[in-house]
């Protein structure tokens, strides 16, 4: 029998506090895809920068095409044939884009003087093997998202690797993208390169794997061959050991809005560029979705709403009271704030404790008579907080940048939920969150509303939107472009794409950097 | 089951992971070591000098820690001293008293001035201080044309730097004063938790709801209030104003905020860490001064040893991964 | 393509943005001729000789220290360098040459032998330390503000305890004369040995590896460790440089002077920053360029030297250089913004 293209045999990785991988075995054989998948911190990106020689295993050992080898640094795994697009971004913003290809593997005259023209022809007949025409003498800082992606595979692509690795390429890109990379994934696996696939989107992965491998908690469990049987349940299933509890049960009381508090409106409300004329009514005690790809708008529209940017025209309405907030606190006191998607950029404070973090817009109401703190006060009611949404820390003193991303989650929530706030937005909820603290966090914002409380929530996720949403807002170039409500045939995911990729092929304007 | 104190487990592991803690060790042995090689440290009119001079140092250093702990810096607290030193000085003639308010008020002004630049402006805070440095010590020497004033006439003014209240230096007293309130108001206070906040990540912060700007603002007013009083402290020492006098004081005041373990980034060290490297830092001095290796060598062990506390604080902080 | 639809551009927008790229240039040439206006001596030879040759020490430091910028971090030690370094190699020179019977030091402090071996000490002292800065850094993983910070006390403080705070004197040493005053057609030959670093330098960001190397260590450093740059062998040749620099800075400053102060170069560093700011490179990292810097360093001397002949006084200047620092930083931070 033909020796595998990479063969890993009882590799075990130890960070401080953590065991990352626990005897993994893998195998990848010339011309197969292969995927990776399993919760956040099963293991997957550890192995995969094993494989790139970002840093060496413990212990295990490597064969590439049945040779032993050690691979300590990235330029090794370069010259054993591994090529990597990791999964945080790689690219040096001020430099080109030939600059970034090349980066460490520059081609030179004479050993000494750079082959400018050489590196040119060289990163563009890479790009336009991948479908694609940038300029390559654009740096990389003023490149689209999708444009930078390409060009973070393109350096992995450029040494013609006889393995390569792509850890959530995916995620900036749109079907129509999505598709043409896969058609080219699949050429390069036809042509006998092995192929390791990293991602999140479980569809995704079934459409374009030959094997799926299923990690949990530092171990391979499993290995899945796709089917037309292979559900997503299934893998899911194997990602976290049991059966996944059904269905979120939501509120799925359907909101009757003709009796109900109006909490919130908007009318007109337009950002240049970004959002527009969005028109739409937020009621008491109901959670609203609103499903766009990247880019639509929705994350500036939330921040307008609690102040974090202003929008430039148009009317907005909390409990019937015209307002604009010029600063993120202003909306605070009006009742709003906004669970941002980057909750280590814009959330909280990681150096700092979980009851400060949890306290930090409520310190007005934590003050004693002296309007010093009531830090007896400020304790009991962080350690409210963390009981009542189940944060799993070792006490309200332990520092969050020891937290999981769940926990990190909730946190954010439970700052505004001490701040009592009335409305609270809420952009891609689970990002970052593995399946089972998904799921919690899913059932504390059902509760919430019951309570009484008003929510919007977007998500890339369309499934995430449809398990806990009233109604689903649809919004597509800045404007809301449909509304589904639960309880009607239209309230399903095939739907609610559908309507979105259908407007979008309409507005293809700037972002057409297809080629075929 | 969650516990709202400290776990006992926790504290163990913290303490010996705690700078204060760290530093205070540090100072006992500097204590104990010293005393043992140069008998005269232990004595009281020693100790009493190395207090007031850890007083002075330390007060412009509890300036510099506010800023560092919104994530700032300020390279400007000698330029203040000195600034804030000669307009206060120009209103001797008037009187102690009117010399010391305007030069408490010059520095806060200044400090305000810093405030302005970093958060209007949106300038990185190391070249804007690093540039007010420059012109707040031109305008010193503008304001004096570069001529010393003298304090003999100032009784009031000097017993400030070399009176004593109940055996116990005037210096030692307004530093720990000034200590204890913003050690309050760090601790206690909502603009306290805000200060940490800020450092931390000043985008969560401003999300959050705090006025970053207003926050940094008040950390740079108290660092011009803080070097602006430390002048006079050391003016009355040599009984007179120069527009020099503070030059290259705010390297020892951000030399002394480090030794206390405030991070360069923001969010970490606490007035008590500042307080107790003030001690230190000059207890060292003191220990090298007695010991004979002359002023220089004092220098050379000063830059040495900041390099080798802050190597030691990473090597404790060590993150996870 | 894209680069050249710009030149298509409507006439308006074409000299803006001729404006805006060669800005420094421009205000060089505002300068001169502010110069020539204000003061009948700007153009005679002695003022441009020491204009040249004040160019040539700030420009020196700028360049060291903007690379180190470069690769996001700061060195503050620039200064306390141009008094350690020659002081160093002197003290170094007289023990190794009186191991074979040649007294260089007559007098109390009259240097008075050993030029070639002083040289070169010189720029083996600095560039060693330089890298030692480095090292501590990357190392230690401490920030380079505190390590540069504490060496610039290390280093003054060694000055004197080495010099004894007296300057030691040149005037009696072979070679110190020409090596400082040396003209070529007019031009001082340690302002060309200057433009020739600084064109050095510049080649070699461009048109080697080390460009990218440089470049990417401090545009964005995880992405230069993934592509397998070693980045902290960068940062610590560029701390190196930097202090090579301030050595060369140190030689041509001494020379010119005919002797070593003990407090030479004393808040050089600061000026240095300056110039980078000045310059286009950023506190960032991976931005600006060191041709910047240069025309910079030129900007600052020539003005510094205006106001000289104004009759300004030193006071003046300190303030107009805080409000420079102050004015190209917020510069920047507005040309960020808008872009």
């Amino acid at each position: 029998m033909q020796e595998p293209l990479l063969l890993l045999k009882n590799i075990h990785k130890q960070f401080p506090g953590v065991k990352a991988l626990k005897g993994v075995n893998f195998s990848l054989e010339k011309g197969k895809i292969v995927s990776l998948v399993g919760t956040n911190g099963a293991g997957k990106s550890t192995l995969s920068n094993i494989i790139a020689g970002i840093y060496p295993p413990d212990a295990g050992e490597i064969f590439i095409e049945g040779r032993n080898v050690t691979i300590s640094d990235p330029k090794i795994a370069e010259q054993l044939g591994v090529g990597i697009v990791h999964q945080e971004p790689t690219l040096v913003p001020n430099m080109t884009v030939v600059e970034n290809i090349f980066l460490n593997k520059e081609i030179t005259k004479n050993r000494i003087v750079l082959d400018l023209k050489k590196m040119k022809q060289e990163s563009e007949k890479v790009l336009e093997f991948l479908g694609f025409q940038i300029d390559v003498d654009k740096k990389v800082e003023a490149l689209t998202l999708v444009e930078k992606e390409i060009v973070e595979i393109a350096k992995a692509m450029l040494l013609k690797p006889r393995i390569l690795i792509l850890d959530e390429v995916t995620a900036p890109l749109n079907k129509d993208e999505v598709d043409h990379l896969f058609k080219i994934i699949k050429d390069l696996r036809n042509n006998g390169m092995g192929i390791i696939f990293i991602g999140h989107k479980l569809q995704e992965i079934i459409e374009i794997s030959d094997s799926i491998m299923v990690f949990r908690d530092g171990k391979n469990v499993g290995e899945l061959i796709p089917s037309e049987n292979l559900s997503e349940k299934e893998v899911i299933a194997l990602m976290l050991g049991s059966i996944l509890n059904e269905d979120l049960v939501t509120g799925a009381k359907v909101p009757d809005s003709g009796q109900r508090q109006e909490v919130l409106k908007l009318a007109g409300l337009s950002k240049q560029k970004l959002f527009e004329d969005i028109n739409f009514t937020l009621h008491k005690g109901e959670i609203v979705g609103f499903a766009g790809l990247k880019g639509s708008g929705i994350t500036e529209l939330f921040q307008s709403l609690q102040g974090i940017i202003t929008f430039d025209s148009g009317e907005m309405y909390v409990k019937g009271k015209r307002v604009k907030f010029k600063h993120p606190k202003d909306g605070i006191e009006a009742g709003i704030g906004m669970v941002t998607n980057d909750r280590q950029r814009e959330g909280l404070a990681l150096t700092l404790d979980v009851k400060d973090n949890i306290a930090v817009s409520s310190l007005n109401y934590l003050r004693n008579k002296f309007r010093t703190l009531n830090t007896k006060l400020l304790k009991d009611n962080a350690g409210k907080y963390v009981q009542a949404l189940s944060i799993k820390t070792p006490s309200i003193n332990q520092f969050v940048q020891n937290l999981s991303g769940g926990n990190q989650q909730k946190i954010v929530i439970a700052k505004w939920l001490l701040r009592n706030l009335d409305i609270i937005l809420v952009d891609e909820p689970t990002r970052g969150v593995d399946v089972k603290a998904k799921n919690e966090i899913y059932k504390l914002l059902i509760n919430e509303k019951n309570n009484g409380k008003s929510l919007l929530v977007a998500s890339p996720e369309t499934r995430e939107l449809l398990s806990i949403c009233d109604r689903i807002l649809i919004i597509s170039g800045g404007k809301i472009i449909s509304e589904v409500y639960r309880n009607t045939k239209e309230f399903n995911e095939e739907d609610i794409l559908n309507t979105i990729h259908s407007s979008q092929r309409h507005c293809t304007t700037a972002r057409a950097v297809f080629q075929g | 089951m969650i516990s709202n104190g400290l776990d006992d487990d926790n504290f163990k592991k913290g303490i010996l992971k705690n700078h204060t803690f760290i530093l205070f060790i540090i100072l006992a042995c500097v204590m104990i070591i010293g005393s043992i090689f140069v008998p005269s440290l232990a004595q009281k009119g020693n100790l009493l000098n190395v207090l007031r001079l850890a007083s002075i140092v330390g007060l412009a250093a509890i300036g510099a820690t506010m800023v560092l702990l919104v994530g700032e810096i300020d390279l400007s607290i000698g330029s203040i001293m000195s600034l804030s030193l000669v307009t206060g000085g120009l209103m001797v003639g008037y009187g102690s008293l009117p010399a010391l308010a305007v030069t408490c008020l010059t520095g806060i002004v200044l400090g305000i001035i810093n405030g302005v630049l970093v958060t209007k402006l949106k300038i990185n805070s190391l070249m804007v201080t690093l540039g007010t440095m420059s012109v707040f010590a031109g305008l010193a020497n503008v304001v004096t044309r570069g001529q010393s004033i003298f304090l003999y006439d100032s009784p009031l003014y000097l017993s400030l730097g070399r009176g004593y209240i109940a055996g116990i230096p005037v210096p030692v007293i307004i530093f720990l004063f000034v200590g204890i309130v913003l050690s309050i108001m760090l601790r206690y206070t909502k603009t306290g938790k805000e200060i940490y906040f800020t450092g931390a990540n000043k985008r969560a912060a401003w999300v959050s709801g705090i006025n970053t700007d207003k926050i940094k603002l008040i950390a740079y007013s108290i660092s011009g209030l803080t070097a602006a009083l430390a002048g006079p402290l050391l003016s009355s020492q040599t009984n007179r104003i120069t527009p020099i006098q503070g030059v290259g004081f705010e390297l020892s005041a951000i030399a002394v905020a480090v030794l206390g373990g405030t991070s360069l980034i923001g969010g970490k060290g606490t007035v008590i860490g500042t307080i107790l490297g003030a001690l230190t830092f000059q207890l060292l001095l003191n220990v090298l001064t007695l010991s004979g290796v002359g002023t220089y060598m004092e220098q050379v062990l000063k830059g040495f040893l900041l390099i080798v506390i802050v190597v030691v604080y990473q090597v404790i902080d060590k993150p996870r991964r | 393509m894209a680069s050249e639809s710009s030149s298509i551009n409507g006439g308006f927008i074409v000299p803006a943005k001729f404006i805006k790229n060669n800005m420094l240039i421009i205000i060089l040439l505002l300068e001169l001729i502010m110069g020539v206006i204000l003061s009948p001596v700007f153009l005679g030879n002695t003022n441009v000789q020491s204009i040249l040759i004040n160019t040539a020490i700030f420009g020196l430091l700028a360049v060291g220290q903007s690379l180190v910028m470069l690769v996001k971090e700061i060195d503050l030690s620039v200064g306390a360098m141009m008094a350690f370094s020659p002081i160093a190699a002197i003290a170094l020179a007289k023990k190794i040459l009186s191991a074979s019977g040649t007294e260089i030091i007559m007098g109390s402090n009259y240097v008075v032998d050993g030029l070639f071996i002083i040289v070169v000490l010189v720029l083996l002292v600095s560039a060693l330390i330089g890298m030692l800065n480095g090292i501590i850094i990357v190392k230690a993983k401490v920030p380079s503000l505190i390590v540069t910070l504490g060496m610039l006390y290390v280093l003054s403080g060694m000055s004197y305890i080495l010099s004894g705070g007296y300057s030691l004197y040149l005037t009696n040493l072979k070679g110190a004369k020409s090596l400082g005053s040396s003209i070529f057609a007019g031009i001082p030959v340690n302002f060309i040995l200057f433009l020739a670093v600084g064109v050095l330098v510049i080649l070699v960001l461009k048109y080697t590896k080390v460009g990218n190397r440089i470049y990417s260590t401090g545009g964005n450093e995880k992405a230069a460790i993934y592509s397998g740059i070693n980045t902290d062998f960068w940062k610590v040749m560029a701390f190196g440089i930097s202090g090579l620099s301030a050595g060369i800075a140190a030689l041509i400053y001494s020379s010119r002077l005919q002797s070593v102060e003990t407090i030479q170069g004393s808040g050089y560093e600061l000026i240095s920053i300056a110039i980078a700011v000045i310059g286009g490179i950023t506190l960032e990292g991976g931005r600006g360029k060191i041709s910047g810097a240069i025309i910079a360093s030129a900007i600052l001397c020539i003005m510094l030297n205006i106001l000289s002949l104004v009759g300004l006084i030193a006071w003046y200047k300190t303030i107009i250089i805080g409000l420079i620092i102050i004015g190209a930083a917020s510069q920047h931070a507005f040309s960020r913004k808008t872009s």
